[in-house]
């Protein structure tokens, strides 16, 4: 069966037949897709890949694990996975590394990176955290990638990537249990119609009831144009703002502007779900959220530690008392760029917020140095998963 | 819940169909595609990790298909596809490194592993997209730490969680 094709959900008219054909290519093509959409899993298992200090290496892959539109080919190009579809891929890596040079020196930062939209390769940096001493050390990160040109060896691709300032050659750890990894899936169409409700479903009417436009148009055209074009969020920081250290972990915290509505901010928004404002991205309609935010900061002489949260007002959480979801502090260096995530799905009602908070500990109560610019810069990533 | 994986609908030529063929066809078609699988839990008590340890959560928030398992610590997949895990957890203050792990019918991927500090919590997250036969494989939460500490869960905002969605057939 030839692979589906990106579904244009055409409306129906006022006693129309329902023929046959026009099911197929509606009905059939769509459940094709969104069943079995595009995605890829590659990892790093046969080969321990040597990286060069504080140089941002892509990251061979050379196994499959998953690649459902053949977007990826060991022997010819294994770093990259090229766009099958057009859309907007949800992307995630994690890159695992023992220091053996000076263990518990510099640092460890996975990365995804690309070519989007035919435009120039560029890496975007997910968490950058100190070397573990003695143990090893796994890093990752989520972005969200615009596949727009799409086909195997012409079109844009994603790649996992790492960087590592040890101080020296390092070599990447893989094992049974612990290996690069990189996964890519597709989350949606990069152009749709919005607003829709989520899907009802409805059951088809039995006679004497008739069979109407009404009913196609809202159980199938409306239908098929949610599911494939969903929800979709992504905003990256592009405005200076300074991280004030705190003692200890806060109920609350600090709101990360992202400073402004440029395309250099955000970068996805399907439903137009995000102020900028308020800082604020709010759910355009209930359901199930994959959300993950990362906070990048450029520590001060006495950084301790450091914490990246979704702030979230919901009934559904803390008895709809507003609160931040922490992913954990970790420990800081100094004077360095230090990079924290956090990741959760969210069931959220329509007109439920979230945003992106930060923690930053400081032995001399320096204020951390939120990055702008570069790699490693804060990002929020919100896409609807299911009702 | 009722629903399971579709198969992509034919539609045969010549052939009169009853409103229940287009409800298979179209409305359980679409209907698994907008709900999917989900499975979502939290730990809101204490528990000591050292070493890899599964995390025992005590609260479960949906799991529509029943695969949780109480007594093992272990969610069933339904059905045969690609699944996402996403988990983590936070510890008490301590020097520690600590791995957020989840398993997969007792493979552990150790997916994400930082330094945390006695000036406050540590933990960490992470997400694997791993393939699952249906009836067979499960998902389980692991913690590892390096050393004994406790889950810290004397915040709201620091309990650990674990969540699978279906994907993809």
């Amino acid at each position: 069966m030839p692979l589906p094709v990106l579904p244009v959900a055409t409306t129906w008219s006022s006693e129309e037949l329902v023929l046959a054909p026009a099911l197929r290519a509606q009905v059939s093509n769509a459940v094709a897709l969104l069943a079995a959409r595009p995605m890829f899993i590659g990892t790093q298992t046969a080969a321990n890949q040597v990286i060069i200090d504080s140089t941002t290496t892509t990251i061979t892959l050379d196994t499959e694990l998953a690649d459902t539109w053949s977007g990826h080919q060991i022997d010819t190009d294994p770093s990259r996975y090229y766009g099958m579809l057009p859309g907007y891929y949800l992307c995630e890596a994690t890159v695992p590394l023992v220091d053996t040079g000076s263990p518990g020196t510099g640092t460890l930062s996975a990365q995804i990176g690309g070519v989007q939209a035919g435009g120039a390769q560029t890496y975007f940096g997910g968490m950058r955290t100190p070397n573990n001493n003695g143990h090893a050390t796994t890093a990752t990160a989520a972005k969200l990638m615009v596949m727009q040109n799409v086909g195997y060896g012409t079109g844009d691709y994603i790649q996992a990537a790492v960087f590592q300032s040890s101080g020296s050659l390092q070599s990447l750890t893989n094992s049974a249990t612990k290996f690069p990894y990189l996964s890519a899936r597709w989350a949606g169409a990069i152009a749709g119609t919005q607003p829709l409700i989520v899907p009802t479903n409805d059951a088809w009417p039995v006679p004497p009831t008739l069979l109407g436009h009404v009913f196609m148009n809202k159980n199938v055209r409306d239908t098929i144009s949610y599911l494939i074009y969903p929800p979709v969020f992504e905003a990256q920081q592009a405005a200076n703002q300074a991280l004030a250290s705190q003692s200890s972990v806060p109920a609350t915290g600090t709101t990360i502007t992202m400073g402004s509505n440029s395309a250099s901010a955000i970068s996805a928004d399907t439903y137009g779900a995000w102020s900028n404002t308020t800082n604020t991205w709010t759910a355009p309609v209930p359901g199930l959220y994959y959300a993950y935010g990362q906070v990048g900061l450029t520590t001060a002489a006495g950084a301790v530690s450091h914490a990246a949260g979704l702030t979230v007002n919901s009934a559904n959480y803390n008895s709809g008392s507003t609160y931040t979801i922490w992913g954990g502090t970790m420990a800081a260096g100094a004077s360095t760029v230090s990079v924290n995530n956090v990741r959760r799905r969210l069931r959220l009602n329509a007109g439920d917020t979230i945003q992106l908070a930060g923690f930053y500990n400081d032995s001399t109560s320096a204020n951390g140095s939120l990055n702008v610019a570069g790699a490693w810069r804060s990002r929020l990533i919100v896409v609807w998963e299911a009702a | 819940m009722s629903l399971s994986p579709p198969l992509i609908p034919v539609f045969p030529a010549g052939y009169g169909p009853l409103p229940a063929d287009f409800d298979t066809w179209v409305q359980d078609s679409f209907g698994f595609l907008t709900a999917q699988v989900v499975f979502r839990a939290e730990q809101h008590t204490t528990q000591t990790l050292n070493g890899f340890t599964p995390i025992t959560y005590d609260t479960i928030l949906e799991d529509p298909y029943s695969g949780w398992n109480a007594f093992t610590g272990e969610w069933l997949a339904p059905f045969s596809g690609w699944y996402e895990i996403t988990l983590g957890h936070s510890i008490a203050t301590a020097t520690v490194i600590t791995e957020a792990v989840p398993e997969i019918s007792g493979t552990l991927y150790e997916m994400s592993e930082v330094t945390c500090t006695s000036s406050n919590e540590g933990g960490t997250s992470a997400s694997l997209l791993a393939s699952m036969v249906g009836g067979i494989d499960y998902v389980r939460g692991v913690a590892w730490t390096s050393a004994s500490v406790s889950i810290d869960v004397s915040s709201e905002g620091r309990v650990p969680w674990i969540e699978v969605s279906f994907i993809s057939q």
